[in-house]
């Protein structure tokens, strides 16, 4: 070695010159640039060599007076001394102002570090650590960008990181990756520049790229390989891609994709197809493409002996998807064919395959040859010698299946049997029961039953390992208590490493929340000595050094006024830096609505300094959102003006829709609104603006709101509304199941209705007369579901008044009150049934001139009554199911129109079976049997003594064609039940139902006047079944 | 970005001003993957490399200080190398042996030659003892990683040897009027030399590659460097 060493110490020295000879080309920095043009992340400080016998030596013994910096933003620079360890008044070490510039360096925030010296009388000299900040990258903006690469996708394109150091490296890096995007979506000529925006202030720098796109580039000569199997015509036909055609990344990826289809369709499942060249001819601003395609051979796959499906083979042999046919390829085909098998009871199957290619390598023949064996059915599963799980618990995690409605053979197979077990030993395991031994048995002939066949799993628990004594050691920032409230498992506890593990990162990430990110725990534990069940266990914390937040520099906003932003961030200076509050920060901005991209970083991640600034950078989303759209639109149970029947006709319109919404008005996050609808069954117009925080609190809402409504809503009547309304909204709770609110509102509207020709004629100048209705209202809402759009459990409140008033502007004179309470329990042997109720109540009472119109009942003159539109009504598939919607409850008797109530009753009860596992639609398809009970009555004192009736009273005049000569008018004050089913399809937004509902008990009315001569005047009854598609739950 | 030209042009006068006016004694140089390279160290590195090459203290150019800090940044690379390597540290007799080749470079031949002749040699040379101490015991534990990283990969065969011995050896030995031994008395020279080839071959490579895959980031510049000397 010592031979050996002195040859190489002489020649490493000139290795490593000679090998610098290259390297320095990578590490030199570029050529300095003219100050005034230099960026900054080019702004390096440059150095002339230092004398060969200068630094400190040349002031050995001298005695440092007074140390300055210099460069250091103002306000920090006693923080910057507070770092230089040299001490004043002591002889200049060298080793201290090594150290002091290291330490310098190391936060981070500096580019370059010098230390000067400046000579002073009697061997006594003054310091100045010189200081360049870093910069680091802030906001990046991009201007000049095409539809396609977007905005955003250039910034993302450039990997500038927020609050990553700046340097010539990664702008230089970003500068290529944009100007390669640009190229991939064919912008070969596009114009990429870059420029900074420094804030000396905060060491932020905004990176901003101007891009000019220029003229997309076309595709060029297109090239193929003359063995490629087809033509070149041929192929640019299969590709969709022709010389001539717009470049883009999805052109190009997606003509590879539709060659690679064609030769799958012609059965050549492993051709590969690749781009060898690109070649880009600046003059023409065309890009040649040349096309490698390898067909492959004419892959045959043939199952024999047994019939499968050919979707399903093509689902189960990956060589289809994957275009290979390789071993590997194959014998997963082979699994998948057994598993097939063994799923519908061939338990026995055996799937060999074999490959054969022509001897001319044009075919390649596949064949999986099934020896099926005898069918089998899995009777049952049984499971002995356990006591800390309940069996069912045990097997409702088996995949391994009994024979059911689902599977009528069962579901068993080898495969699936070893990954049950796995899965029960680990469950043990976690529980404590590290020598669990579960061994299970499989029994064919079972009881003598040919081909019948039946699992025993023999369970051997063993001991129960538990937590002994826990230790915490090394904490110093967190006591044990509050070390203790963030593990699960405590003394007495199952004992497995699997738990272990889980609480030392509850652990961590507590710490990680306390500011200490480079904390570290380990865990060990011991078995009691003299204790075969019980471990001590001890948490050791390595905490490292804690991490606060310094200040919070907001970047990126140009509308949104900062206040905005500044109330979302849930840190401030001095706090510990907390991973969990960085991200509600930049999910409550997210939260707001008003901006595309929020990012949340430290500024310099990587450097040493304890005190971090924390960077907000926002991207603020379009402020104008411009919606428009055409269709058409269709709705049973319309009114039909030529010829009027009461339970309605179907309606259909073209419809025209058109939205504008203005988010981040005045920069305040308030948004303008305005929505609009128009066709002939519907035209809506509604403008509103919403206030998220009234007087500063994010509890408080505030939303004005204008609303034209011209609907055909109800077969008695056209509506006409004009609406206004300011509503304020406070949050009273919102935590996790459990929100509520209260509304206060003042709503003014002018209501019309339009009422049908044969209408009763004393109550038509009334109903039909235009009415102004105004009035506050309060709302209460309180909202205990475990899930809004699939409850199950909880309860739901609300509860609505509103009051219309002369002395509001109201020309009736009415208040209005609908309570609504809903429970949902879930209950079954396995918690799967949900039992569903619902129960609404709704009242209306006059006062002053205003009267509660009876049917057929004429008003007094000089009174007035409440205007139709406002009345009650019931009916439909969120509603009573007996009724088609709004068909519940007082008729016109003349018309046989609904009139609606001034008193409404409601319950309606559900029973939502388990959801039911079926092929493609999983577990997402449900069942409900439901019974609806309710009415709308002429007043709120009918609904008590209606309640007590299931029958219809005064049936004869219901019955007659012309009024009772007793007097007793047909009266709809009863109890309508109604009982139906439904199918519910489980959706992200709910499930989309469709019910069906029978009227036990329809209610009989008259059409005495008629100006349909095809219908002369008739008795009908309300339709028994109906039928409701909609979305959402019922209640 | 044109209203910031002002603010550009005043932060590199700032800088220029700041940096350039006094005399500089501690600077930080260049920065190998997050570990600092000091003025103080390359000054140090400059005398130690005069001092073991047998130079006699006295100015050196720019061009060499610059190759000496390129050296100083491969060292660097090398040690991030030797700390996940695990090879154990040069041993003191390792480092002691190669102290007294340095040493002997320096002795004169006279009874004189003692420890204050070679503190003499260290203080022209501006050297402190535990620095080139130091310095060498990091130098030979690179080249044991050196050792250990290459030579497995180095297979010199018997014709890469008959062919040095034949266009090589024989030429110059000729040329120098010397004896040409046979080759199997020196093959096994040769073979050492060709592996030692290989490994520079293979060092300058890995050199270039760890370069490569490295954050090295420079505050000097060549062309200020070459263009002086002292």
């Amino acid at each position: 070695m010592q031979v050996r060493g002195a040859v190489v110490i002489t020649v490493l020295a000139s290795l490593l010159a000679a090998a610098q000879a290259t390297a320095q080309q990578d590490a030199r920095p570029p050529a300095p640039s003219p100050a005034t043009s230099a960026p900054v992340s080019q702004a390096r400080p440059q150095i002339t060599a230092a004398p060969a016998f200068a630094g400190t030596d040349s002031y050995q013994g001298w005695i440092v007076q007074d140390i300055h910096v210099e460069g250091a933003r103002h306000g920090v620079e006693d923080r910057v001394l507070g770092m230089v360890v040299q001490p004043v008044n002591a002889p200049i070490n060298r080793e201290a102002i090594r150290q002091s510039v290291r330490v310098l360096y190391g936060t981070g925030r500096y580019a370059d570090v010098a230390v000067q010296v400046d000579a002073l009388s009697d061997r006594r000299l003054s310091l100045t650590f010189v200081v360049v900040p870093n910069y680091f990258v802030g906001a990046v903006t991009v201007e000049g960008a095409p539809d396609h690469p977007t905005e955003g996708q250039i910034i993302n394109a450039s990997k500038l990181e927020l609050g990553q150091r700046l340097t010539v490296e990664n702008v230089a890096r970003a500068l290529e990756r944009v100007r390669l995007l640009m190229q991939d979506n064919g912008f070969y000529q596009a114009k990429v520049a870059y420029s900074e925006k420094p804030d000396p202030e905060t060491q932020q720098i905004g990176i901003h790229f101007e891009v000019v796109p220029r003229a997309a580039a076309r595709v060029g000569e297109i090239k193929i390989n003359s063995d490629a199997g087809l033509s070149l015509e041929e192929a640019e036909e299969a590709a969709h891609l022709h010389p001539g055609d717009r470049v883009t990344s999805e052109r190009i990826s997606g003509a590879l994709e539709r060659l690679r289809k064609h030769f799958r369709k012609r059965s050549r499942l492993t051709a590969q197809v690749s781009i060898t060249e690109r070649k880009y001819l600046a003059d023409k601003n065309t890009v040649g493409y040349t096309f490698h395609i390898d067909p492959g051979p004419i892959v045959d796959i043939a199952v024999e002996g047994f019939r499968i499906p050919k979707s399903e083979v093509k689902q189960r042999v990956p060589v289809y998807e994957e275009n290979a046919a390789d071993e590997d390829l194959l014998n997963e085909g082979k699994l998948n064919l057994r598993d097939y098998m063994q799923s519908r009871g061939f338990f026995d199957a055996q799937v060999r395959v074999t490959r054969k290619q022509d001897l001319d390598g044009r075919r390649l023949h596949v064949v999986f040859d099934i020896d099926r064996g005898e069918r089998h059915k899995l009777l049952k599963v049984e499971v002995k010698g356990n006591q800390y799980f309940l069996t069912e618990d045990l097997i409702s995690r088996m995949q391994v299946q009994p024979a059911g409605k689902l599977f009528s053979h069962g579901r068993f197979s080898q495969t699936l049997l070893n990954s049950d077990m796995r899965g029960l030993q680990d469950l043990y395991h976690a529980s404590g029961f590290a020598k669990v031994l579960i061994q299970p048995r499989v029994v064919d002939d079972f009881e003598g039953n040919q081909n019948v066949v039946a699992i025993f799993l023999k369970v051997e628990e063993g001991p129960q390992t538990l937590v002994g004594a826990l230790h915490f050691e090394g904490s110093r920032s967190m006591n044990e208590d509050a070390l203790r409230s963030k593990i699960t498992y405590l003394e007495d506890q199952p004992y497995s490493d699997y738990n272990l593990a889980g609480d030392r990162d509850s652990l961590l990430a507590a710490y990680l929340d306390q500011g200490f990110p480079d904390a570290r725990i380990e865990t060990s534990s011991k078995l009691i000595p003299g204790q075969t069940n019980r471990m001590d266990v001890t948490y050791t914390f390595r905490e490292g050094e804690k991490v606060v937040i310094d200040q919070i520099l907001i970047s990126g906003l140009d509308h949104t006024q900062q206040k905005i932003v500044e109330r979302e961030i849930r840190v401030q200076g001095g706090d510990p830096l907390s991973q969990q509050r960085m991200l509600d920060t930049q999910r409550n901005l997210y939260d707001l609505g008003i901006f595309s991209q929020v990012d949340v970083a430290l500024q310099d991640p990587d450097g040493h300094e304890q005190d971090k600034n924390l960077l907000v950078a926002v991207r603020e989303a379009k402020r104008y959102t411009f919606n428009y759209g055409i269709g058409f639109e269709a709705q049973t149970g319309q009114p039909n003006s030529s010829s009027p029947t009461p339970q309605g006709r179907t309606g259909v319109s073209p419809r025209v829709s058109f939205d504008v919404t203005r988010l981040n008005f005045r920069g305040l996050n308030h948004t303008i609104v305005f929505k609009s609808n128009l066709g002939a069954l519907q035209q809506r117009a509604l403008l509103r603006y919403e206030a998220p925080r009234l007087f500063d609190n994010e509890k408080w809402r505030l939303s004005l709101t204008t609303f034209y409504d011209n609907t055909l809503s109800v077969t008695t009547f056209t509506l006409q509304r004009l609406e206004g309304a300011i509503q304020a909204e406070q949050t009273l709770s919102d935590r996790p199941n459990f929100h509520s609110t209260l509304q206060y509102r003042y709503a003014y509207r002018r209501v019309k209705a339009t009422i049908a020709s044969n209408f009763n004629p004393d109550l038509v100048p009334l109903l039909s007369r235009p009415s102004r209705v105004g009035g506050p209202g309060i709302s209460y809402l309180r909202d205990k579901r475990n899930s809004v759009t699939d409850t199950q459990k909880g309860n739901y409140t609300t509860f609505d008044l509103n009051w219309a008033s002369r002395y509001f502007g109201s020309e009736a004179d009415f208040t209005r009150l609908i309570v609504q309470n809903s429970t949902y329990h879930l209950f079954g042997k396995k918690k799967k049934f949900v039992l569903a109720r619902s129960t609404r109540i709704g009242a209306e009472n006059t006062f002053h001139n205003t009267l509660l119109p009876l049917a057929n009942a004429a008003i007094p003159d000089g009174f007035t009554t409440i205007p139709l539109p406002e009345r009650l009504f019931a009916g439909g598939g969120s509603s009573l199911r007996g009724f088609a919607i709004n068909q519940a409850g007082p008729r016109d008797l003349q018309s046989g129109q609904p009139l609606g109530g001034a008193g409404l009753f409601l319950n309606n009860i559900e029973l939502r079976l388990p959801p039911v596992k079926w092929p493609y639609v999983k577990d997402n398809l449900g069942f409900v049997i439901f019974n609806d009970l309710g009415n709308v009555f002429d007043t709120p004192r009918h609904i008590l003594t209606g309640l007590s009736s299931l029958h219809q009273k005064n049936l004869t005049d219901c019955k007659s064609l012309t009024p009772s000569p007793d007097g007793k008018v047909c009266d709809f004050n009863y109890l309508v039940a109604a009982i139906g089913a439904g199918i519910h399809y489980k959706t992200p937004i709910g499930p989309v139902r469709l019910d069906f509902g029978y009227n036990l008990n329809p209610p009989v009315f008259p059409v005495r006047v008629t100006t349909d001569v095809t219908h002369p005047a008739h008795i009908e009854t309300s339709r028994r079944f109906n039928i409701f598609f909609s979305i959402g739950q019922t209640f | 970005m044109r209203k910031l030209a002002p603010t550009l042009l005043l932060m590199a006068t700032l800088a220029g001003t700041c940096v350039f006016a006094g005399e500089t004694i501690e600077r930080v140089v260049a920065i190998i993957n997050g570990h600092t390279i000091l003025l103080s160290e390359w000054d140090s590195a400059v005398r130690i490399e005069s001092l073991i090459e047998g130079r006699p203290p006295g100015p050196v150019t720019g061009a060499q200080r610059w190759a000496a800090l390129q050296r100083l940044i491969d060292q660097e690379l090398l040690r991030e190398e030797l700390e996940s390597a695990g090879l154990a540290a040069a041993t003191k007799e390792a480092v002691q042996h190669r102290l007294e080749e340095i040493r002997a470079q320096y002795k004169t031949g006279n009874k004189n030659d003692n420890e204050d002749q070679w503190q003499a040699v260290l203080d022209q040379h501006g050297v402190q003892s535990a620095e080139l101490e130091q310095a060498v015991a990091l130098q030979l534990s690179e080249l044991e990683l050196i050792d250990y990283r290459l030579r497995p990969s180095v297979a010199i065969s018997d014709g890469a040897i008959r062919g040095y011995y034949r266009d090589t050896y024989e030429p110059q030995m000729e040329k120098a009027g010397a004896k040409v031994l046979p080759l199997t008395e020196v093959s096994a020279k040769i073979r050492e030399i060709l592996t030692q080839q290989k490994m520079n071959e293979g060092l300058a490579n890995w050199l270039l590659s760890l370069r490569a895959q490295s954050d090295i980031r420079l505050n000097v510049s060549e062309s200020s460097e070459v263009g002086q000397s002292q």
